[in-house]
């Protein structure tokens, strides 16, 4: 019994995970306060040990190809502790789409519409996640490459304005962060900003050509560290001290944009930015948990729980945190090792019970 | 709190009558489980009545489970 009819082809897969990555150039403010004017170096850290996981997720899928994540899990650690350990990634999955909900949510009512229920906000973002993923992800894959072709305008627009105003020694002094800061930032990008791939094993066996996974994800996540520099060294050149201590540098940027008094106030450009990367991150996750539990429950279809799922959501995002700092500091010193379990710590557990336990047995897996 | 019950009456009446025309037990379990705990929560928010936040509390716990941290 398959869930998911659709088929991803190795070039959509690049864009899905291309646009699925996009948010990272969000999520860079909780990096600024640590490592200051470093903070590529840190980025450039990150993405190194970033390739070593995805080595480590692409030879799961590969050992295991056609089956998703909860197949997996039941095949190497066993039908009963598989089951935990599924568990614990749809709870992931879940937490995932509540912080991003709610990160989202908390920028645009701050800055741009303060006047709005939080409710109206959520209530559509989850709207729109729910419908796209109702026709699957064959679906999703093919339209989100024209959100990713108008995020990528969007950024690099933004960009060549700003330019002009590039001081050069804003990168100076270098290598000035503590040893204890520097590994802090590396992990939050890690965690927050790369490592998110790991749900990916959920679409992995979706895609037309699953033995040769390697060449998409990495070209995708390559280009992804590309476009993420591209963001810090504007951030760091443009900015410079005044950025450090804003949670949304892009946006506090983009309002510096000032082309001879015509071409003035593009943040909202940047605003619009943030909402489809965002729920591009959103539906990956929401189409992961809602595939998930109903593979655990042995469902039809996954379709019945996109309501019920959304409605969940929306209620739990609504007052997650009693202020926006909590979720500053709580994505700077506590999700980081929330998320580094699930995405660097099970993975490489999986990955050498398969080695011991000499997985997949011959003639099992065309059951 | 009208509001809150016509609005998952709206979400109950979408699904739950394709479930029980093609006799999906197991969806329609499912389906009521989740819908009536995110019901529940609604109905605790809009009362302000304090509850712990399952997302919230969950990466804190996990966090202690680690011996170090950055703090």
């Amino acid at each position: 019994m398959k869930l998911e009819k659709g088929v991803v082809s190795n070039t959509q897969l690049i864009f899905l995970i291309m646009s699925f990555m996009q948010s990272m150039i969000m999520t860079v403010g909780f990096n600024y306060p640590l490592t200051k004017q470093d903070t590529w170096i840190a980025a450039l850290a990150a993405f190194g040990l970033t390739l070593l996981m995805v080595l480590v997720y692409t030879s799961i899928a590969k050992k295991f190809a056609g089956l998703n994540l909860v197949q997996i899990n039941d095949e190497v650690f066993g039908v009963y502790f598989g089951k935990v350990i599924t568990a614990l990634y749809i709870w992931f999955f879940f937490q995932l789409i509540i912080h991003y909900l709610y990160f989202f949510n908390s920028f645009w009512i701050t800055y741009i519409m303060p006047e709005t229920p939080r409710f109206a906000f959520l209530a559509m973002a989850v709207f729109i996640c729910a419908f796209s993923i109702r026709s699957g992800i064959e679906v999703v894959s093919r339209c989100y490459v024209l959100l990713y072709a108008a995020v990528l305008v969007m950024v690099i627009g933004v960009t060549l304005l700003l330019i002009k105003d590039a001081n050069p020694s804003n990168l100076l002094p270098i290598l000035q962060s503590t040893p204890k800061d520097f590994i802090q930032s590396t992990h939050i990008f890690l965690t927050i900003a790369f490592c998110d791939i790991v749900v990916f094993l959920m679409i992995f066996p979706y895609t037309a050509d699953n033995q040769n996974l390697k060449k998409p994800v990495l070209i995708a996540v390559c280009f992804s560290a590309l476009f993420l520099l591209m963001v810090i060294f504007r951030e760091i050149l443009v900015g410079g001290a005044r950025i450090y201590s804003s949670n949304t540098p892009n946006f506090a940027l983009s309002r510096e944009i000032d082309i001879a008094v015509i071409l003035t106030r593009l943040d909202i450009l940047v605003a619009l930015n943030l909402f489809i990367t965002v729920i591009m991150k959103i539906t990956i996750f929401f189409y992961a948990t809602s595939l998930s539990i109903a593979q655990t429950l042995k469902l039809k279809s996954y379709q019945p729980l996109l309501i019920p799922l959304g409605a969940l959501c929306v209620t739990i995002a609504i007052n997650l945190y009693p202020s926006d700092m909590e979720q500053f500091y709580a994505g700077q010193f506590i999700w980081p090792f929330n998320a580094g379990l699930m995405e660097i710590v099970i993975p490489i557990i999986t990955l050498i019970v398969i080695a011991i336990r000499k997985l997949p047995k011959k003639g099992e897996l065309s059951k | 709190m009208i509001m809150l019950i016509l609005l998952y009456v709206v979400l109950v009446l979408i699904e739950v009558p394709g479930f029980v025309r093609k006799k999906r037990w197991r969806e329609l379990t499912v389906f009521s489980v989740l819908i009536i705990l995110a019901f529940v929560i609604g109905v605790f928010q809009i009362k302000h009545i304090d509850i712990p936040n399952p997302v919230r509390d969950t990466q804190y716990f996990v966090k202690s489970l680690f011996p170090f941290g950055y703090d």
